[in-house]
């Protein structure tokens, strides 16, 4: 599905060149859910914009196969301040000409789903931080995506609801079954979340370890005592690659 | 509801006040509020309503044209930064010259009818529309632009949606502000040779010695200025109510 070959991305700025991204290779199975992990500023998000086509300027070889829809949900939201609920979620389909039924019927699909059709003709100014990111899931999946690409979604957000909309995440990628890469810099989340996660190292960031989680997607993987070994893997791997960079 | 009582009560405090003095000092330049009122009113289906339609249609016109060339010139600028650098320093040179000392040369090339006048107020608008505009659309969240840009919101789609109503409160504010601007600078060139409008109404007033008829323009030119003022702060919260929540 995903292909990410020696991926090279460096950021002109003031002070001289930046390099974000020094040689980054992996892949992504369809219908796999992918986090990716590291250090802040270690070109997590990045890796994303590319994916997403809105970074263009970078070296190596990416290829997302076949005719894919491709959706991106950011850790802010991005909400239209001045659009509601409904017209927020229904605003991907109406540019793409879709006939009102359709948008009707997908928008009142995913707003049900999500718990948000009460909440309709609310403005994202009159919501909570879960309900605005729910909106964002559900602008995302009315475009019925093959890719679902994620930055940070949960992180603004406080525990009970993070908890609450990973699981959501989980049903929905189970009901659609559609390739989902997930950026992160929770350990705890990448791992309930990640069939593979890629760990990155700090800036400029390199692709550390790859591991795979094949209990991903049980409701019970929270509470398994392997999920606590995986965070515990993880977060040795992480220490020992900011070591590795300051020493 | 309360804010409209409250600006009533002001204007009949104020007209109570302006009642109490003049008949106090009897003056032939201060004449009673009631004397103007009755004046404003009987004058009102003849000359000076005549002359108020004009300067109203005046400023009208002026504020609809500052409109519709400011706000797609400053959307450009604001999203095309090379186009910005080439344009921005001439804009932000003639901003602060004040466009009343140009009155004598558009009416030298313009001629003493409307469009003079119009373009004037047009000039005075366009600025303060222009600049807010621009630097509303340049300033867009990058988060914004992301997450719509990955919608698929592209090209006119993405100005209709996110850049447009992102700057139409600062349109709505420019034009607020800049209403009392157009109409001090529609007065004083409605005082220069011209035969209509209130600008024109109060100069004749004035060499008659006729007071009353003087207060009665005075009255129809801050009325004009309060409704416009209203109007557009009205729009405001109706076109713009996401701001107000």
């Amino acid at each position: 599905m995903i292909l990410i070959e020696n991926l090279k991305v460096t950021y002109r700025t003031a002070a001289g060149p930046v390099e974000a991204l020094a040689g980054v290779s992996f892949a992504v199975e369809r219908g796999e859910s992918c986090a990716v992990i590291g250090p802040s500023g270690c070109g997590k998000s990045t890796l994303l914009y590319v994916l997403a086509g809105l970074k263009q300027d970078f070296e190596g070889k990416v290829e997302v196969a076949g005719r894919t829809q491709i959706a991106l949900i950011l850790q802010h939201f991005g909400l239209l301040p001045w659009k509601n609920v409904w017209e927020n979620v229904a605003l991907g389909l109406k540019v793409r000409r879709l006939p009102p039924q359709e948008v009707e019927r997908r928008v009142s699909f995913w707003l049900k789903n999500l718990g948000l059709y009460e909440l309709r003709y609310l403005y994202p100014a009159q919501l909570s931080g879960g309900q605005c990111q729910r909106v964002a899931i559900a602008r995302a999946l009315v475009l019925q995506p093959d890719l679902l690409l994620m930055d940070e979604p949960f992180s603004s957000l406080d525990a009970l609801t993070r908890e609450a909309l990973q699981e959501t995440l989980l049903e929905i990628w189970q009901e659609t079954r559609c390739t989902i890469v997930l950026v992160t810099h929770s350990i705890e989340e990448a791992v309930f979340l990640g069939q593979k996660v890629v760990l990155l190292s700090p800036r400029p960031g390199r692709v550390v370890a790859v591991y795979t989680h094949p209990l991903v997607g049980d409701k019970s993987w929270r509470h398994h005592p392997d999920f606590h070994l995986a965070c515990t893997r993880i977060r040795q791997e992480l220490s020992r690659a900011g070591e590795a960079k300051t020493g | 509801m309360n804010r409209y009582y409250s600006s009533l009560t002001a204007c009949l405090a104020l007209l109570v006040l302006w009642e109490v003095v003049a008949r106090s000092l009897h003056l032939p330049a201060l004449p009673p509020a009631s004397q103007a009122l009755v004046v404003f009113f009987k004058e009102l289906p003849g000359p000076l309503g005549f002359n108020w339609l004009v300067s109203t249609y005046r400023v009208l016109a002026g504020m609809f044209l500052a409109t519709v060339t400011a706000v797609p010139l400053g959307l450009f600028l604001g999203r095309c930064p090379q186009a910005d650098r080439l344009l921005g320093p001439f804009f932000s040179l003639i901003y602060p010259v004040p466009k009343i000392v140009l009155v004598p040369l558009i009416m030298v090339i313009f001629g003493l009818g409307d469009a003079a006048k119009i373009l004037l107020i047009t000039l005075v608008l366009f600025f303060q529309i222009l600049l807010p505009v621009r630097d509303g659309a340049r300033h867009l969240s990058s988060y914004l632009v992301d997450a719509v840009t990955s919608l698929g919101v592209r090209g006119l789609a993405f100005y209709r949606h996110v850049v447009f109503p992102a700057v139409l409160p600062e349109v709505l504010t420019g034009l607020r502000v800049a209403s009392g601007t157009a109409i001090a600078v529609l007065f004083f060139a409605e005082t220069i040779a011209s035969q209509e409008g209130l600008g024109y109404y109060l100069l004749d007033a004035w060499t008659r010695y006729a007071y009353p008829d003087l207060y009665a323009g005075v009255l129809a030119m801050s009325l004009l200025g309060f409704a416009l003022h209203s109007f557009l702060e009205w729009l405001e919260h109706r076109l713009c109510h996401w701001k107000y929540l």
